[in-house]
């Protein structure tokens, strides 16, 4: 038996492998997959179509020949078995055996990442240097033009010259504050030289901060900043002092250098490019592999136990990655942060930020109206709504987040939103249920969310329809925005005198841009009109006119062509369809690579899509399911 | 009094190891010992929105020479004999993205990339972010100019931070990339055109920038030459340790690279400019102070802006006018820098094209009618009102910006630069906008002065009309010319020759009657 029939064998054996292990693609025909994830196609449900789509592995790196699973009126087609695939960039295997009958809907690639260098947001620099060094607090870091922006399009952060001088002011008060404990940090052994000591040091802390071993040419780089303090041929320190200094510098050095502001994903260092110069694709290395996790689930620098792994070549086998992948997911740490990637996928971190007008807040005492305060309450409400679905023990499904009837809320919230609030104080939450008075469904009507993507005085209609859109459908995008500054589409938008009127005149206008944006995004926003823009249930608008939350999605909509009659409904549908399901891998695959799939029918994102609806539905197996993917730890050579 | 040799020794000894980085400073001191030349200077300088033609472009029987500016160019005419009024251009827009996309065309966020790139667009993302898919005219310039210095030439004369990108303002609907930067670097062949795109992001905090570019943090009680040699030592490592990843990265980081090496080098002159003593003929200005920011989301009628910035409006204190001053202490910077010799090319920008700058509803004696301020102001600028208050207030906003301007600009003309002359005689200032008209965002006529005195070779006092190209006038007469001819014609001014500039309809040729 291969070592990775072993694995696999073993990792069924602990339950932790979904039924099946597949090719990782394929093509409906049976072509084979290419190497890093090539093109694949679905099998479409066509009257009579036999195969569906050739699945990823639940979770495995490679796998034998796929079932399909998509394919409608008829059988799904039993893969041939592929041959196993030696790694990631595989060498993968014949594809899955292809039926007849079904139309082919091409899904589209998604070329292998390359090689790359992918800076430390400054966030992440943050909580790696308080790791490292153990700080209480990091000081300042420096703002940056792409701070508010979301992390696929925060990875392309530069580090210019204003940036770096950031981090050189902060790296400097880090020193400060670090420089008392210098001597502590080194710790020297006794009869130990000052050299040698420095030398260990310079090995062990950076290997920490380099998230690698470093080589001896940069352990002599290192002791040249130190000589600086301490010179001479036995790099022997004058003073106690002065050792301290050389070592702080050291520190800072390291803290400031490019293998610490760049998680590198370049593979063995011992690559080398052919004559043609072409890298050969490759793998991340274990040390790569520790710090992705480390960063996707702590924000932060590598643990022990990640570099023990590293160290160990645990991180070499997809046994040891999972085993590690669950030993972070279990840490409420990583639980936090993955609650944090989920929150800013669906847009709640901007909640924080947008004020209301009083007249929303007038159920609470005028003290008690400050959207700052009542913006905290609902991250926090937030928050352990998510909490309780994705990470309580057993943890429930992610599409239970659409149909949780219960709201985590203090005294001020429950009396924000019609709760029956009792004793309660402002300072505990409890979860209540929603009055029956008031249909919710899950995050999609929670108040935080509904706050976050809302104005001042508005419900914003157009917003919600393209959080919808974006963020829980995932549906393709739409094409260039029209211009909303020519005196045309400038009359449409200021026709009718309520957000619900001024909704049907975008949608009975018809040029005012070419996709039918408004035709795609409206509806969905009309479904959550019911709530206003602070996230309150309500059953006449801002005219005074009855609302109506049903609405005819069209037939570009990933639920397809339907009326919905509400947002529970809504619900149901994206629940039973599995679109929010599909609609967190994509997003979440995104933010874990930092790759934008072109469309919702991306081959990489419909194997995971594939292989998660046969896990448990939970967060972790979400998690799993991409962290261990093929593609995110393949890279592509790249030239020199 | 301290002669020059004395004060060449001292300035030497000063510098210490540091010597060779200072060289900048110590030609510029030569200079003015000497009598040689002083280095060219640019200065692109951006306010948003356009101005209202009637308002800013002579009347029609104005001559070549004899013209009278009116009410919102009129703050320029101290300088009249050292600038050059241009009318007659049109932004044209173009986009390598073939799918009915104009590359923005007769919007601020397509006319921010057309006019300072001329080249054609990658593409567009979301509503109105057009991707630059050329280098900005002033890194152009930058890299292309041996007598502009620039940081990644290889110049003699190369300055210690190249260029600089400040701005007063940068919040943009969206948060949109395209209406807030200026200048931009070659794009990268990255198939997402949002990382191909290389943005040059303007700093935007006066303190900030005045110790990056003037005052490095010194740790307390220490020997400068001793902090210098420790503090130049991290730098060394940190450059080893690109050098060891740009071995091992595959080319396509190769731009990433570059920039972060620009970087070190910048904080590398950062670090020496801190720790080595600064002849007086580059004197040190006063550290700026911190401003009031507004933060966090801002939304207005159907827009909306995650960005930070400070408002020319203080709800807390109607006296203070926060925006104003933050510009006025960005142009006093990029005139000391010019003097010190720090950076040649500089951008400055008021405002992102989408301009979030809050005003109060009644300015310089123009008010808004409640019911266009209840569209859009008191905050912010009305979107597209066609309404005679808002022309009118909007009217007084452009003349504040061309007041603050020109008072920066005679600033500059007052300076005695390195060779005793002023330090306008070698500087030129463009002052642009990226739509002629605000209303409708028309990006005909494009509203441009240029400014420089006697050694930039700019024939001053000229108001020069342009009439025999073949694009359209405002009017709908035909006569006008692509922006881009204007940079082809200025490029000589710094020793470049350009031919050609962005996609065939982008440009014609190089205007005559700008240089002498």
């Amino acid at each position: 038996m291969s070592r990775y029939r072993v694995e696999i064998v073993a990792l069924l054996a602990a339950g932790l492998l979904a039924a099946c292990s597949r090719h990782p693609v394929q093509r409906s025909t049976g072509t084979a997959g290419s190497a890093v994830g090539g093109a694949g196609a679905r099998g479409g449900g066509g009257a009579g179509g036999v195969v569906g789509s050739g699945g990823a592995g639940a979770i495995g790196a490679t796998g034998s020949g796929g079932a399909g699973t998509l394919g409608s009126g008829g059988a799904a087609g039993a893969g041939i078995a592929g041959t196993s695939g030696g790694g990631a960039l595989g060498t993968a295997g014949n594809g899955g055996g292809g039926g007849t009958g079904g139309s082919t809907v091409a899904c589209a690639p998604l070329s292998p990442i390359t090689r790359r260098l992918w800076p430390l947001l400054p966030a992440q620099y943050g909580n790696a240097t308080r790791d490292l060094l153990s700080l209480a607090t990091v000081p300042p870091l420096p703002v940056t033009p792409t701070s508010t922006l979301p992390p696929l399009a925060a990875s392309t952060l530069p580090i210019d010259a204003t940036y770096l001088f950031g981090l050189y002011q902060t790296a400097g008060a880090i020193a400060t504050v670090v420089a008392p404990r210098a001597n502590a940090l080194a710790a020297c052994g006794a009869g130990e030289t000052d050299a040698a000591c420095a030398t260990r040091f310079a090995r062990s802390f950076g290997r920490r901060a380099f998230r690698r071993a470093l080589d001896d040419g940069e352990i002599s780089a290192a002791m040249n900043v130190f000589t600086t303090v301490c010179p001479g041929p036995s790099a022997s320190c004058a003073t106690a002092a002065d050792f301290a200094t050389a070592i702080n510098l050291m520190i800072k050095a390291f803290i400031l250098a490019p293998s610490f502001l760049y998680r590198t994903e370049l593979g063995p260092r011992t690559l080398t490019a052919n004559a043609a110069g072409v890298y050969p694709d490759t793998t991340l290395t274990a040390d790569e592999v520790a710090t992705q996790l480390a960063f996707l689930l702590l924000g932060s620098t590598p643990d022990a136990g990640l570099m023990a792994a590293a160290d160990s070549g645990a991180l070499d086998t997809p046994a040891g990655r999972l085993s590690e992948l669950n030993r972070l997911l279990a840490l409420p740490a990583a639980q936090a942060n993955v609650t944090a990637m989920v929150t800013q996928w669906l847009g709640v971190d901007r909640a924080a930020d947008n004020v209301k007008a009083p007249a929303l807040l007038s159920p609470l005492a005028a003290p008690d109206q400050d959207p700052a305060v009542i913006a905290a309450d609902l991250r926090v409400s937030w928050d352990r709504t998510l909490t309780a679905t994705l990470w309580s023990s057993p943890p429930g499904k992610v599409t239970d987040l659409l149909t949780a009837q219960t709201v985590f809320a203090n005294r001020r919230l429950a009396t924000l939103y019609g709760l029956p609030g009792g004793t309660m104080s402002n300072v505990t939450f409890d979860p209540i249920a929603w009055p029956a008075g008031q249909p919710r469904a899950g995050i999609l009507t929670h108040p935080a969310l509904l706050w976050a993507v809302s104005d001042p005085v508005n419900a914003n209609i157009v917003e919600r329809g393209k959080l919808i859109h974006d963020a829980i459908v995932c549906a393709d995008p739409l094409g260039p925005d029209p211009d909303l500054n020519t005196p045309e589409a400038r009359a449409v938008i200021q026709t009718g005198d309520s957000e619900a009127t001024r909704s049907d005149a975008r949608l009975a206008s018809g040029n005012l841009c070419a996709t039918n944006c408004h035709g795609e995004l409206d509806p969905y926003g009309r479904l959550l009109h019911a709530f206003d823009a602070a996230g309150n249930y309500r059953t006449v608008d801002e005219a005074g006119r009855p609302i109506d939350a049903s609405a005819m999605l069209t037939a570009h909509s990933p639920l397809g062509p339907m009326t919905s009659s509400g947002p529970v409904s809504f619900a149901s549908a994206l629940v039973s369809t599995n679109v929010f399901a599909g609609c967190a891998v994509q997003r979440l695959f995104e933010a874990t690579v930092a790759v934008r799939a072109p469309n919702r029918d991306t081959c990489p994102v419909n194997d995971l899509r594939a292989g998660f609806n046969q896990s448990d539905g939970t967060m972790a197996s979400l998690i799993r399911q991409i962290t261990l993917s093929d593609y995110a730890r393949a890279r592509a050579g790249g030239t020199r | 009094m301290t002669s020059y040799k004395l004060a060449r020794r001292s300035f030497l000894r000063a510098c210490g190891g540091s010597a060779a980085l200072m060289l900048p400073l110590l030609r510029s001191m030569e200079a003015r010992a000497q009598g040689i030349p002083a280095p060219k200077r640019l200065l692109i300088l951006h306010h948003s929105q356009g101005s209202p033609i009637d308002l800013w472009r002579p009347a029609a029987t104005a001559t070549t020479t004899t013209f009278t500016l009116p009410a919102n160019s009129a703050p320029f005419a101290p300088l009249q004999s050292k600038m050059v009024m241009i009318d007659g251009l049109n932004i044209v827009t173009d986009s390598l993205q073939t799918t009915g996309i104009s590359g923005g065309q007769n919007t601020s966020e397509g006319g921010m990339v057309a006019l300072m790139t001329g080249a054609p667009t990658l593409g567009r993302i979301g509503q109105q972010d057009h991707c630059a898919g050329g280098p900005s005219i002033d890194q152009i310039l930058l890299d292309r100019s041996p007598l502009l210095g620039g940081a990644l030439s290889s110049s003699p004369t190369k300055t210690p931070f190249g260029s600089l990108q400040l701005a007063a303002d940068i919040r943009s609907s969206r948060d949109e990339v395209a209406p807030r930067v200026m200048s931009y670097r070659s794009p990268t062949g990255n198939a997402d055109i949002s990382r191909a795109r290389q943005p040059l992001y303007p700093e935007t905090a006066p303190l900030d920038t005045f110790k990056r570019v003037f005052a490095g943090p010194l740790p307390p009680g220490t020997d400068p030459s001793v902090a210098l040699a420790r503090e130049l030592s991290v730098v060394d490592f940190m450059r080893g340790d690109l050098a060891r990843l740009r071995n091992l990265a595959p080319s396509s980081e190769r731009n990433r690279i570059d920039a972060h090496a620009d970087a070190i080098r910048q904080l590398e002159s950062t670090i020496r400019m801190a720790l080595a003593a600064i002849p007086s003929v580059c004197t040190s200005p006063a550290a700026p102070p911190t401003f009031p920011t507004t933060t966090g989301r801002q939304s207005f009628a159907g827009e909306s802006t995650n960005l930070s910035g400070v408002d020319y409006f203080d709800p807390a204190d109607p006296n203070n006018h926060p925006h104003q001053v933050l510009g006025q202490t960005y142009l006093a910077l990029i005139k000391t820098a010019f003097l010190c010799d720090l950076a040649r090319v500089v951008t400055f920008s008021w405002s992102s094209g989408t301009s979030w700058v809050s005003f109060p509803t009644t300015f310089d004696g123009a008010t808004l009618s409640p019911g266009i301020a209840s569209l859009s102001s008191p905050h912010y600028p009305p979107l597209s009102s066609m309404s005679a208050d808002a022309q009118g207030w909007w009217a007084a906003i452009d003349r504040f910006y061309a007041q603050q301007s020109s008072l920066a600009i005679q600033n500059m003309a007052a300076a005695t630069d390195v060779d005793g002359n002023s330090l306008l005689d070698n500087t030129v200032v463009v002052y642009v906008t990226e739509v002629s008209r605000r209303w409708d965002h028309d990006q005909r006529n494009m509203p441009l002065l240029v400014f420089g005195g006697k050694n930039t070779g700019l024939k001053g006092g000229t108001f020069l009309k342009i009439a025999d190209g073949p694009l359209p006038t405002q009017t709908g007469l035909t006569g006008n010319r692509p922006f881009n001819d204007f940079w082809l014609a200025l490029a000589p001014a710094f020793g470049v020759t350009l031919s050609a500039l962005g996609s065939a309809k982008q440009f014609t040729g190089p205007l005559s009657g700008l240089l002498r």
